[in-house]
């Protein structure tokens, strides 16, 4: 059993999903966890009843934003006390930051962006050329080491028993940092972003017209997935550009894309390829995208995304 | 020594001086070039220069517009030695060359000057009624200075040989019994209308002066006028490309001191395109066949060269002050072309198509300045569009666009038996680029060259997973390491395979190791397969059993076509697989229009102006064929789109190879 620290996130309070991944992945281990801001009493709770032992809750307000010194700071503080065997994060923009920084701060080995990672194994996988290839990664012995998980990797966990929790505070200097806090912003959409969904709606050119996209939004929201769009219908003015997968638009790397009247031109490919499964729905039996999903339906799109929106509701009791 | 003598030495010596203090000051700015060698291969600029110049081969493209050109430039020539002769008589107090020249030789010279003092005048009479009556399109859009500037001159060029004509109407009503009168018809019907009685000395001298008077004020006006083009643009056809048209230099990156590449600043660029900006004459035949300036988009090859030359004759101005620099100098002398003289837009809008330098009368080379700031951008600054960096990364990890595994490269070819290359066995190598590696449609055009092949019995072989791109998007986006880096590596593997012919179905392959790769040591027999495809059926190697009944048309495309002058080959081989001969667009051959994808642009979002593949599809539907044939996977994708957008997916785009293949 190795004594483990995760570094948790929330956002407005509640614990994001991707934390718990962190705790399948010590799922045998004795586990720790540190967490930031003031709203965070919540999900600090959250955690110390999935049986985290102990969870550090930086509850100053001045955390409530990321800030890369300070954070690295009051981990390190934590750490230096607890002396953890490993320390995981999430491999989110926040982490993606702080992590390395802590590995390097305490000179440990970092396995980052993993996308299967066991403490007890002691080994992790970890893709690299844009997931053209998956590398395994095993720790060597170390007095500490750090690793990243990428979010939805793994499923979320929970431990047994109960921990508890215990409010700490940071005696870093805000003032004297030379970075500063100055605001932050949020998109407006509640849909997932694009590059970062699990699950991709995509629509061509043959929905005709921009009301028509709505059809794919209902079964997005219903999936909780994103909105894509091919080259042609963001040239016919159906979709945004912000909605363009493809070469020139954005690379995606969904669990599901499902594409409604995309015939997969070699543009659109280049941007969606790595999508683990793919669904293609074309009235065109000779699509070429037909060639590249794992699923087709040979049909009129207009019939089919309703249906299907229709069955996912009942599936998922919505 | 007379007055009149000593006046007209003083009045010629002080124009002179002036006119060669503003000029060196413009050679001066144009020395402040890179270097360029544009010096060698004599008989090849010879050639060029007869023809353009001298045989005005371009100009007279547009017949009446040429036709006129010619008669003044041919007059400017011939009557400069009247000019020559006007001062001579000037310098020696009365002098004319008849005192020297027996009559056979100064009668025929007077003829000359009399005949095209008047062709002159009615060509400059023709000018006017083509600017304001008929209005040419191609120069509507120039500035107000631009058109007075033109007015100007032509009323200085019409004042010139009015007054030489009054002049010699004179002469001859004074000595009417003067054998060369009836050299002169033009000035003799002049003097007939003269009543009886001599002129007053002071009213011929009037005129003797206007018109040397008018020669130096025309040639002292010159350098700060666009028709600067008078002296600069046969020198400007003189020192154009001798290379082939579709080779870019090659920058030597090995160099570490040179930290710097392409062009920052209107120094940086070579002096020969600091030349094509002074020879310029905002004529606009340039942007009559520019895909972009045809769809509303911010390049207009006529604007680059305008804004060149503005860019550079006020740095240049500043750079030659011997004093100390303003404010103002001083922001002039830190500027760089993008973004202070053109926007990012305007450099990345090109497609490289060519039809600009193809139309320019002059020889300008406006595709190697863009490609100049290009490098600069990217080189120096890493500043491209945001999408060609995902294409510049894909290149740099898997050699090719799109980011497909360069494990993948082929393999669905291999599966299907075509053999990996070998010397000892093969004449061709086939290199299949990116698309026909790749893409779906494009597999199917090497399907259907690999059928054409078999069927004539060559022998050939494919690179497989060994070939990578061949550099040549990169290079045209401006990643000059990028683009060498993958030549080279293509090279070692083309050499070390014994590669001597290379076929390819890609244009952009095909410009690229025929043209580009000699620079770096690689010299094959590069043919792209519309030439093979010719001649194997020319040489009847190929029988077509069936032939298409449907109307075809041919879209060029710019590497094959503009580029490399291959304009028969497409059209012979629908001719030898169609019933009819492929109808032609109104804008083909030279004049071809782009598809838009050129110079990188096939990974680029068009985001500016109306589409350039929409403008081209309207063309082939005008056309009413039913299918359209290419030569090139980029022009495939783009015409299909087109097509598509237009709701006419009923009409085909095939490439020539399908359409050979279907015909056996």
């Amino acid at each position: 059993m190795k004594k483990v620290l995760i570094i948790a996130e929330q956002k407005k309070g509640s614990l994001k999903k991707a934390s718990l991944e962190l705790l399948t992945a010590a799922k045998n281990d004795e586990v720790h966890a540190i967490i930031f801001g003031s709203q965070a009493k919540a999900a600090a709770d959250e955690l110390a009843s999935k049986g985290v032992k102990e969870v550090f809750w930086i509850k100053d307000a001045k955390f409530d934003h990321y800030h890369p010194e300070a954070f690295a700071s009051a981990c390190e503080e934590v750490i230096k006390t607890l002396k953890p065997d490993y320390v995981i994060g999430t491999a989110s923009s926040q982490g993606k930051d702080l992590v390395p920084k802590l590995a390097a701060r305490f000179d440990g080995p970092l396995a980052s962006d993993c996308v299967e990672l066991s403490i007890d194994h002691a080994k992790g996988k970890h893709p690299f050329f844009s997931g053209k290839a998956l590398a395994d990664v095993a720790f060597e012995a170390s007095t500490i080491s750090f690793a990243t998980l990428r979010p939805n990797s793994l499923a979320a966990g929970a431990l047994t028993g109960a921990g508890k929790v215990t409010e700490t505070s940071s005696n870093f200097d805000f003032a004297s940092s030379p970075i500063q806090y100055q605001k932050s912003t949020e998109a407006t959409s509640d849909r997932p972003d694009l590059t970062e969904a699990g699950v991709i709606v995509s629509g061509g050119r043959s929905l005709k017209t921009k009301d028509n996209f709505k059809i794919l939004f209902d079964l997005a929201d219903t999936l909780g997935a994103a909105v894509g769009a091919s080259r042609a219908a963001v040239d016919e003015g159906l979709a945004g550009h912000d909605m363009q997968v493809g070469q020139t638009g954005k690379t995606v790397n969904p669990s599901l894309y499902l594409a409604f009247g995309i015939s997969g031109a070699i543009q659109h490919l280049a941007g969606m390829r790595t999508s683990k499964v793919i669904v293609a729905v074309n009235k065109d039996p000779n699509a070429p995208l037909f060639q590249k999903a794992n699923y087709g339906i040979v049909g009129d799109l207009f019939v089919l995304a309703p249906l299907i929106t229709e069955e996912c509701k009942k599936q998922l009791g919505k | 020594m007379t007055l009149f003598q000593i006046s007209t030495i003083a009045f010629v010596f002080l124009s002179l001086a002036f006119f060669s203090y503003n000029f060196s000051k413009i050679l001066k700015t144009i020395l402040m070039g890179k270097a360029r060698n544009r010096f060698g291969d004599i008989f090849k600029r010879a050639v060029v220069f007869l023809e353009q110049v001298a045989g005005h081969k371009k100009l007279l493209r547009q017949p009446g517009a040429g036709l006129l050109h010619f008669v003044i430039f041919w007059g400017f020539v011939i009557l400069t030695l009247g000019t020559v002769e006007w001062m001579f008589y000037g310098f020696t107090g009365g002098i004319s060359w008849d005192r020297y020249l027996p009559e056979f030789i100064y009668g025929p010279y007077s003829f000359s000057q009399d005949l095209f003092n008047s062709l002159v005048f009615v060509a400059i009479v023709y000018a006017f009624y083509r600017r304001i009556v008929l209005k040419p399109k191609r120069m509507a859009d120039n500035s107000a200075k631009s058109k007075a500037d033109a007015y100007l001159i032509l009323s200085l060029i019409g004042g010139l040989v009015l007054t030489n004509l009054v002049t010699h109407a004179m002469k001859i009503h004074h000595s009417p019994e003067t054998t060369f009168a009836s050299y002169q018809p033009v000035a003799s019907f002049i003097a007939s209308f003269f009543s009886e009685g001599s002129f007053s000395d002071p009213a011929v001298y009037f005129f003797w002066w206007a018109h040397l008077f008018i020669v130096f004020f025309f040639l002292n006006f010159l350098p700060f006028s666009k028709h600067l083009h008078v002296i600069v643009a046969a020198p400007n056809v003189w020192f154009s490309k001798t290379e082939p048209r579709g080779s870019l230099t090659t920058p030597d990156l090995t160099d570490e001191k040179v930290t710097a590449f392409g062009a920052t600043q209107t120094t940086d660029f070579a002096w020969k395109n600091l030349l094509d900006a002074y020879a310029c004459t905002e004529c606009g035949r340039c942007n009559e066949f520019c895909p972009t300036a045809a769809t509303g988009k911010a390049l207009k090859p006529k604007t680059l060269m305008i804004e060149m030359r503005a860019a550079i004759s006020e740095r240049g101005r500043v750079l030659q002050k011997k004093t100390a620099l303003n404010e103002a100098e001083q922001a002039i002398v830190a500027q760089e072309m993008v973004p202070a003289v053109f926007s990012d837009q305007f450099i990345w809008d090109c497609t490289t198509c060519g039809a600009c330098v193809e139309a320019c009368t002059v020889m300008i080379d406006h595709v190697d300045s863009i490609v100049e700031m290009r490098r600069a951008l990217v080189l120096n600054k890493g500043s491209n569009p945001e999408e060609a960096t995902s294409a510049f990364r894909n290149w740099e990890t898997s050699s090719n666009p799109w980011g497909f595994s360069e494990q993948s490269r082929q393999d669905w070819l291999v599966e299907k038996g075509v053999p990996l290359f070998d010397a000892s066995q093969h004449e061709y190598l086939y290199y299949i680029g990116c698309a026909g590696s790749f893409d779906d449609r494009a597999k199917k055009v090497v399907e259907s060259t690999a059928k054409v092949l078999n069927a004539a019995g060559i022998k050939f072989g494919v690179l497989g997973k060994e070939e990578k791109c061949n550099g040549e998007t990169a290079r045209r986006l401006g990643n000059e390491y990028l683009a060498q880096q993958m030549m080279t590596a293509n090279k070692d593997v083309l050499d070390q395979k014994g590669a001597k012919k290379i076929l390819t179905s890609c244009p952009h392959c095909f410009n690229s190791l025929k043209n580009e790769y000699p620079d770096i040591g690689g010299n094959y027999d590069v043919k792209h397969h519309s030439e093979l495809i010719q001649d194997l059926l020319a040489r009847g190697a190929l029988q077509p059993k069936t032939k298409m009944a449907t109307d075809v048309t041919f879209h060029d495309s710019c590497y094959i076509g503009r580029y490399n002058q291959i304009y028969d080959a497409p059209r012979d081989i629908l001719s030898a697989v169609g019933e009819n001969k492929p109808i032609e667009m109104p804008r083909s051959k030279e004049k071809g229009f782009c598809c838009g994808a050129g110079g990188g642009r096939m990974w680029l979002e068009e985001k500016t102006g109306s589409r350039i593949n929409h403008n081209r599809a309207e063309e082939i539907i005008e056309t009413k064929a039913s299918t359209v044939a290419v030569s090139c996977p980029f022009c495939m994708t783009m015409v299909t789109d087109g097509l598509k957008a237009k709701g006419r997916e009923d009409i085909q785009v095939k490439d020539l190879a399908e359409l050979v293949a279907e015909s056996l």
